[in-house]
C-alpha cells in the first residue's frame, strides 16, 4: 500500500496560535460542564421520547403532575445553554483543528473523524433543536426523527471524547486555572517561590495566564459564564411564570396565550374551525354498550375541577385550571370497567395530523378530565371546543383536542 | 501510580465502546429510515455545520481579537474581551429570534416580543458592567500605585543603611 507522506513541518502559511487561552486548564473546564448540560439534555430528552413511546406494561406515571413540565423545561434550557458553552469549547480547542501533521497514525486519524463527528452533530442538533421551538423548519427532513437519531451520535461521540482525552482532561481540571505550567509532582516544591521579591507570585501568575495581559483564562471563564447565565436568565421565565418580567429573549410570552395560555396547534391549522362549531356536534363513548351525548348532557354530568399543567414539547409550560367530567365516568355510563387494565382511546375530529389522538392508560386514567372550560372560561376553538382531554405529567399536545369520541381498546 | 492508570484504562475502553456504539445507533436509526431522514440532504447539513462554524464564524471572531490585541492597551483589552465575548454568545442565541419574530399565528404567544430592542439593552448592560469593573481596575491601580510609592520608600532608606546620595548631601 502506497503511503501519503507529508512533510515534516506544517506548511508556510499555516495558523499559528499563541494565546494561552486555548489550554488544556480552560478547556477541560469548559467541557466538564458542556458535558453535564448535554447529559441531562439527552437524558430529559429521552424521557420526552418516552411520553410520546410507553411501554403498554409501563405507562407514563400522573404524579408528580408537574413532572414533564420539569424535565421538558430541563431539556430545552440545557439545550438552549449549550449553544453558548458549546461555541466557547469550540473556539478554545479550534488550534487542535490545526495539528500538524493531521494524522499522527491510524487511530489518530480515526479520533480526528470522531471528533468531526462530535462537531458536527453536536452544532446541528442544538441549532435546529432551537429553531424547532421557534417552530420554524428550514430542512427538507422529519424533524423529531433526525433530532432523536442524532441525539445518539451526540451522545456517542462526546463519550468516545471523553475515553480518548481521558488523561488530558484530568491534567486540565488539575492544572490551577491561573497557572501556565502542569502542575509541580507531589514533594516538588513551587517553582520560584519565596526567592523572586521583584515580582510577587501572585502577579507571576498572572502574567503568566494572560494573552500578553489581554484576557486571563479566568477572566474567559468568567465572560462566557456569563454569557450564558444570561442566556439562561433570559429565557427561563417561559417555564417559570413569575421570571416573565426576565425573559427578554424566551421564544413564548405565555402569559399572552389566550384564557393565559398559549396555542400549539390552532383550529385553522387542525381544519376544525367548521366541524368544531357545528350545533350537531356529539361525543361518542364507545365500550360494553356506545352512546353518544352533546355538550349540555356533558356539562350536566358532576364536573371535577383541576389544577394540570399544559407542558409542551417546546419547552413553555404554565398551570391551568380546567374544568369538566372525569373520563372515567363517561366511560361507566357505557358498560365499562374503568378499574380494569384498560386503555383509551381519544380522537380528535381533526382528519390528518399524528397527534389527533391519543391514549389514556394507567395512572392517568383516573384523574384525566374531558374538559369543557379553562381559567373559568368556556374552551375557545383553539383550545379543543367543544371537548378536550386534559391528564397530568403529559406532553402538552397528547391532551387531544377538539374531541369526537373516546373508545376503550 | 501504575493501578489508577490500569483502571484508567479499563474506564477508557468501557467509554469509548459505549460511545462508538452510541453513533453507531445514531447512524443505523438515520438510515434505517431514510424518508423520513433524507440522508443525502442531512450530509451537506453536517458538513456545513463544520465548514460555517470552523471557516467562518471562528475565523471572524480570532480577527477581532488579532485586531483588538493590536491596536488596544492590555489593561482595557482585558475587559473589551470580557464584554464581547459575553455580548457576543447572547447575540448568536438572539439573531434567530430577532429573524423569525412576528411569523407566527397569534395565539401562540410565540415570538412577539421586540428582540432587537431586548438584545440592545442586554449589550448596554453588558457594556454598563463592563465599564465599571474596568473602572474600579483603572482605580485599584492607582490605589495600588500609589501604595507602593508611600510604603516601599521609608524601610528601604533604614534597612540600607546607606542612604541615597540625594538625600546625604
Amino acid at each position: 500500500m502506497p503511503s501519503l507522506r507529508l512533510p515534516e513541518t506544517q506548511p508556510l502559511f499555516w495558523p499559528k496560535f499563541s494565546s494561552p487561552l486555548h489550554s488544556p486548564a480552560v478547556i477541560a473546564r469548559v467541557g466538564r460542564v458542556l458535558g453535564i448540560v448535554l447529559a441531562l439534555c439527552f437524558v430529559t430528552g429521552l424521557l420526552s421520547h418516552y411520553q410520546y413511546h410507553p411501554w403498554h406494561w409501563l405507562p407514563e406515571p400522573a404524579s408528580p403532575v408537574w413532572g414533564y413540565r420539569l424535565s421538558q423545561g430541563l431539556h430545552v434550557m440545557t439545550g438552549i445553554a449549550a449553544i453558548p458553552l458549546l461555541l466557547v469549547k469550540l473556539w478554545a480547542v479550534y488550534p487542535k483543528f490545526f495539528e500538524w501533521p493531521p494524522a499522527r497514525s491510524v487511530l489518530h486519524g480515526l479520533e480526528r473523524i470522531s471528533i468531526a463527528i462530535l462537531v458536527s452533530t453536536a452544532l446541528l442538533e442544538l441549532v435546529t433543536g432551537f429553531l424547532n421551538i421557534l417552530n420554524w423548519y428550514p430542512w427538507p427532513w422529519g424533524f423529531v426523527f433526525v433530532h432523536y437519531a442524532l441525539a445518539y451520535a451526540v451522545m456517542g461521540s462526546i463519550i468516545l471524547h471523553i475515553a480518548v482525552k481521558l488523561p488530558v482532561i484530568r491534567e486540565g481540571l488539575a492544572t490551577k486555572i491561573s497557572q501556565n505550567a502542569p502542575p509541580p509532582a507531589a514533594g516538588e516544591a513551587e517553582p520560584e517561590s519565596e526567592s523572586e521579591t521583584a515580582q510577587p507570585a501572585a502577579e507571576q501568575e498572572l502574567a503568566n495566564a494572560t494573552t500578553g495581559h489581554g484576557l486571563s483564562r479566568r477572566g474567559l471563564l468568567i465572560a462566557g459564564g456569563a454569557g450564558v447565565g444570561v442566556v439562561a436568565a433570559t429565557t427561563l421565565g417561559q417555564v417559570i411564570p413569575p421570571l416573565e418580567p426576565l425573559a427578554l429573549l424566551a421564544p413564548r410570552k405565555v402569559s399572552d396565550g389566550p384564557l393565559g395560555v398559549p396555542i400549539n396547534r390552532t383550529a385553522k391549522q387542525a381544519g376544525t374551525t367548521k366541524s368544531a362549531a357545528d350545533a350537531s356536534w356529539r361525543l361518542t363513548v364507545i365500550g360494553p354498550n356506545p352512546y353518544d351525548l352533546d355538550l349540555a348532557a356533558l356539562e350536566a354530568l358532576p364536573a371535577a375541577d383541576r389544577h394540570f399543567p399544559i407542558a409542551c414539547v417546546e419547552g413553555w409550560s404554565v398551570g391551568a385550571d380546567w374544568r369538566g367530567p372525569l373520563l372515567v365516568d363517561v366511560l361507566r355510563k357505557a358498560g365499562v370497567d374503568v378499574d380494569g387494565d384498560i386503555r383509551v382511546h381519544v380522537q380528535s375530529l381533526e382528519r390528518e395530523g399524528t397527534y389527533n389522538n391519543s391514549i389514556v392508560e394507567g395512572h392517568q386514567l383516573p384523574q384525566a378530565l374531558l374538559a369543557t372550560h379553562l381559567n373559568g372560561k368556556r374552551l375557545s376553538m383553539d383550545h379543543g371546543f367543544p371537548l378536550r382531554l386534559i391528564a397530568p405529567d403529559r406532553a402538552g399536545v397528547l391532551n387531544t383536542k377538539w374531541i369526537e369520541s373516546v373508545r376503550v381498546i | 501510580m501504575a493501578r489508577t492508570q490500569r483502571s484508567d484504562l479499563t474506564l477508557r475502553i468501557a467509554l469509548g465502546t459505549i460511545g462508538f456504539l452510541g453513533i453507531g445507533y445514531g447512524v443505523f436509526r438515520i438510515l434505517g429510515n431514510q424518508s423520513v431522514s433524507q440522508p443525502l440532504k442531512l450530509a451537506p447539513w453536517l458538513i456545513g455545520a463544520i465548514v460555517l462554524h470552523d471557516f467562518v464564524l471562528t475565523p471572524i471572531v480570532l480577527s477581532i481579537g488579532l485586531v483588538l490585541t493590536r491596536f488596544v492597551e492590555p489593561r482595557a483589552r482585558r475587559y473589551i474581551q470580557g464584554g464581547l465575548v459575553t455580548g457576543a454568545l447572547v447575540t448568536a442565541i438572539a439573531i434567530p429570534l430577532i429573524y423569525r419574530r412576528g411569523k407566527n399565528l397569534p395565539g401562540k404567544a410565540l415570538l412577539e416580543r421586540n428582540y432587537a430592542a431586548n438584545l440592545a439593552l442586554i449589550i448596554a448592560m453588558i457594556a454598563a458592567v463592563t465599564a465599571a469593573a474596568y473602572a474600579v481596575r483603572v482605580m485599584r491601580d492607582r490605589r495600588d500605585q500609589r501604595g507602593i510609592d508611600t510604603n516601599v520608600r521609608p524601610p528601604t532608606v533604614q534597612t540600607s543603611g546607606t542612604p541615597y546620595p540625594n538625600e546625604t548631601t
